[in-house]
């Protein structure tokens, strides 16, 4: 099973994707609500799969992305963005995501994202 | 509540919190006229949450209107708003969150969201543009403000990649991606594609030629096609392809000779592209600094924000709880409580001696006890929040009144139980407004009478104990007894003469139903609207009222409200064969009426002295209608009440022991049967499993 950390600063949406995903196979061992978060959970629990919001605070998805990366160069990072910010996906996409999303989003289209790395 | 699918609940707790969050920062704000730049960062930032979540849910119009703030205050933080635009974007923020928190209610009660955001959302643009109007170069919103300068970045990275080696080995292959049908942002991830093959390829086309400039629709119908001139192995490049997420379809092979572009025919063509991305990269390089400044901006929240700030370590020591829960453990520690006194005053063992029983069941009660006020405790909220909705109501009657007024509270910090909390706020809220309406006068008319222009409203809560009191307090005109006692009898409210009814009698009168009416011509008549339901309000949790007043000095409505709702500890007495509980707070003493001095009244009603005090007594069989062989007073046991409305003697017959009562509501089919029954509280069921009544010592001594 594919172990996830989840990351959103709105508990809702961490929640939703933790539904949405848990039925199919991916097992969230994480959450974090920013980036700074996320990077720490990141080196306690080495997860196969990051999802990673890019509106937070304290530190942007973009900026934990990076720190991910640098931690491991072959992190699987699905980035969850929304409309209005594709400048930031780019920029994600260049630092290394290996995907993302757009909310809002369906079940199946993040389970089929993230069963690419399953 | 307790059907409510999780997420929902996620959803609707997660999200009102932050419209609390976001109205207090923009009633503070409002004070000042300003917010800062952390605030503004956070406005952005939960906007942008709610945006996210309604979408998620399909609530389109509260994710639009959500969309729309989050592009104004996108702009709002590249470009302060000029002074005079900040009353208008406080105005049309405040009306957008009582939007939402309306669809929230309607969210929560299973109605559809309903509401017309057109109104808001034109207003909001029409505030936009002004705001863009300000500066020649446009603020526009995130997405296109920060694309001319971010997008540059990227650039750099395609083209200055190092491509690899042109060699003769190098094969044209052709690639056709379909993505998932709306998956969204298909430009960018066809510019991902392009990135994940860097360095694999000598030279690379695709169409559409551009992926710098949206292109979403044309992907997401003819795909995305790509020659790749490459020497790896067809299997590696196919395997690279593949990894691409939300990949739809991959068509891969060796393109054939006359599909091939003309530009990747030549080598040299190869080498041209690369310039311009030299080029390119010099631009990105100029652009650079303009990119972090839009994006970084969300990162940092408003310092005021506890549960985003600092304050983690203290944050993950609560967890958020369902109320339904705690109302169940709630109603389960009541059924405990009885069903202790159930087993331990059971008839069954009522005259055996059992000591070690009683020793376990010392201790039993003990840890029950103990067991009931964690409970409670855990149900006790703050009254702040409620509190602060207040500052809201207060700015909003500024405006529609014209009268200038400041809130001043106290005691927010007290606590009280979640479902007295809900109780309270309607009633509070009506009399604010009251305060507001009525009580305070028109600036100009306060400063003829030598008052400050700006009235003052106060809200006080404090903790006697037993009781809540929270107080509305203004320092407008007052009550006028002779006009309410005027209009009281006018309405056969009462038969009195003037001469007879005391003030706090006179100004009660406004609580009553019926007073108002609705000719509005006197200046008080306005206050009888509602103030009826105010009380019936209070009265629903076994709260009360009082209202005191100077005229022209301003008034104070005092609300006593008990603690908790659910168990209280009772005196257990019997007149006749009934049993009733009176509340031992209520109680001072209790005394055998033999060794009292009796006297009468000039009326002949029974009076009894108490260390040279004189009180009434009030006979529970004759108020109660209770037939019962103790009717002589020198035969009964007299309890000493006291509550804040006075001091009297309850005549009972018998008193048989303490306990812990919980309070349950007398049945509506009964209540229609007794009426509005004044002097009783509700009903307990005791241990042997009779069922005993609970006296409401308040109205008792008021009524008589």
């Amino acid at each position: 099973m594919k172990t996830v950390l989840v990351v959103d600063d709105a508990a809702f949406m961490r929640v939703s994707i933790k539904n949405m995903i848990s039925k199919h196979g991916f097992e969230v061992v994480g959450e974090a609500e920013n980036g700074a978060m996320a990077v720490e959970k990141y080196k306690e629990l080495n997860p196969d799969i990051v999802t990673l919001d890019i509106t937070m605070p304290e530190m942007t998805g973009l900026e934990a992305l990076k720190e991910i990366m640098k931690i491991n160069p072959s992190a699987v990072v699905v980035m969850c963005s929304a409309l209005g910010q594709e400048s930031m996906v780019r920029e994600a996409v260049v630092a290394g995501a290996k995907g993302f999303v757009v909310k809002p989003f369906k079940e199946d289209v993040i389970v089929s994202a993230l069963q690419k790395f399953a | 509540m307790s059907q409510m699918d999780p997420l929902m609940e996620v959803f609707l707790y997660e999200n009102s919190q932050l419209l609390e969050q976001l109205e207090e920062m923009f009633l503070s704000g409002e004070e000042n006229h300003y917010l800062s730049k952390d605030n503004i960062n956070e406005v952005f930032r939960i906007m942008h949450t709610i945006k996210g979540s309604s979408s998620m849910m399909s609530f389109d119009s509260m994710a639009k209107l959500a969309h729309r703030l989050e592009d104004l205050f996108s702009s709002v933080r590249e470009q302060e708003p000029p002074a005079q635009m900040w009353s208008s974007i406080f105005d049309i923020v405040l009306e957008a969150i009582d939007y939402f928190k309306a669809q929230m209610e309607n969210i929560q009660e299973g109605n559809e969201v309903s509401g017309d955001t057109a109104d808001l959302i034109s207003r909001i643009e029409i505030i936009h543009k002004e705001l863009k109007g300000e500066e020649p170069i446009p603020a526009a919103s995130e997405g296109a403000a920060s694309a001319p300068a971010a997008q540059e970045a990227p650039k750099t990275a395609v083209a200055s990649d190092e491509k690899a080696e042109t060699s003769d080995n190098d094969v044209v292959y052709k690639a056709v991606i379909n993505f998932q049908d709306d998956c969204g942002m298909e430009t960018i991830r066809a510019f991902g594609v392009v990135n994940a093959l860097k360095g694999m390829y000598s030279d690379l086309t695709h169409i559409p030629e551009d992926v710098e400039n949206n292109c979403d629709e044309d992907i997401a119908d003819a795909g995305f096609t790509m020659y790749i001139k490459s020497s790896e192995m067809v299997d590696v490049l196919k395997e690279k392809l593949e990894e691409t997420v939300l990949l739809k379809s991959l068509e891969f092979g060796v393109a054939n000779e006359d599909e091939i572009p003309e530009k990747m025919k030549t080598v040299v063509s190869a080498a041209a592209p690369a310039e311009t991305a030299q080029k390119a990269s010099g631009e990105a390089e100029a652009a650079k600094p303009a990119a972090p400044a839009a994006a970084p901006a969300p990162a940092h929240p408003a310092a005021s924000n506890p549960s985003a700030g600092g304050g983690k370590g203290v944050q993950q020591s609560f967890i958020s709880v369902n109320v339904y829960k705690i109302d169940k453990l709630m109603n389960l520690m009541g059924e405990i409580v009885t069903t202790e006194s159930m087993v331990i005053k059971n008839p069954d063992i009522a005259n055996m001696h059992l000591e070690n029983f009683d020793k376990q069941a010392r201790q039993l009660r003990k840890l029950t006890d103990e067991l009931q006020d964690v409970v409670m405790s855990i149900r006790m909220v703050p009254i702040s929040s409620t509190f602060h909705k207040m500052k809201r109501i207060v700015r909003d009657m500024c405006k529609k009144v014209n009268k200038e007024a400041n809130l001043v509270l106290i005691g927010e910090k007290t606590e009280v139980d979640k479902n007295v909390l809900d109780a309270l706020s309607d009633p509070l809220m009506h009399l604010i407004r009251n305060s507001m309406d009525h009580g305070l006068e028109s600036p100009e008319d306060r400063e003829k009478v030598g008052k400050d222009k700006v009235g003052t409203v106060t809200l006080e809560a404090k903790n006697t104990g037993g009781d809540i009191i929270v107080s509305v307090s203004d320092d407008g005109r007052g009550l006028d007894r002779h006009k309410l006692i005027a209009k009281a009898q006018a309405n056969g409210l009462t038969t009195k003469s003037e001469g007879e009814i005391s003030d706090k009698e006179a100004y009660s009168f406004i609580l009553m139903p019926g007073f108002s009416t609705k000719e509005k011509v006197t200046e008080f008549s306005g206050r009888g609207v509602g103030m009826d339901v105010v009380r019936q309000n209070l009265e629903s949790i076994g709260g009360s009222i009082s209202i005191d007043s100077e005229l022209g000095k301003g008034m104070t409505i005092t609300m006593h409200i008990p603690l908790t709702l659910a168990i209280i500890e009772g005196m257990n007495v019997s007149v006749g064969k009934s049993k009733l509980i009176i509340p031992i707070l209520n109680i001072k003493e209790s005394l055998d009426a033999r060794y009292q001095e009796i006297i009468k009244d000039p009326d002949g009603n029974d009076m009894v002295m108490i260390r040279g005090e004189c009180f009434r007594i009030i006979k529970l069989y004759e108020e109660f209608n209770i037939y019962t062989d103790v009717t002589d007073v020198n035969d009964s046991i007299l309890v000493l009440v006291e509550t804040e409305r006075g001091t009297a003697c309850l005549m009972v017959d018998k008193l048989l022991g303490e306990q812990q009562a919980v309070i349950k509501p007398i049945p509506t089919y009964l209540t229609k049967v007794i009426g509005d029954s004044k002097g009783i509280g509700g009903c307990s069921i005791l241990g042997d499993g009779n069922i005993s009544l609970i006296i409401d010592v308040n109205s008792l001594i008021n009524e008589a």
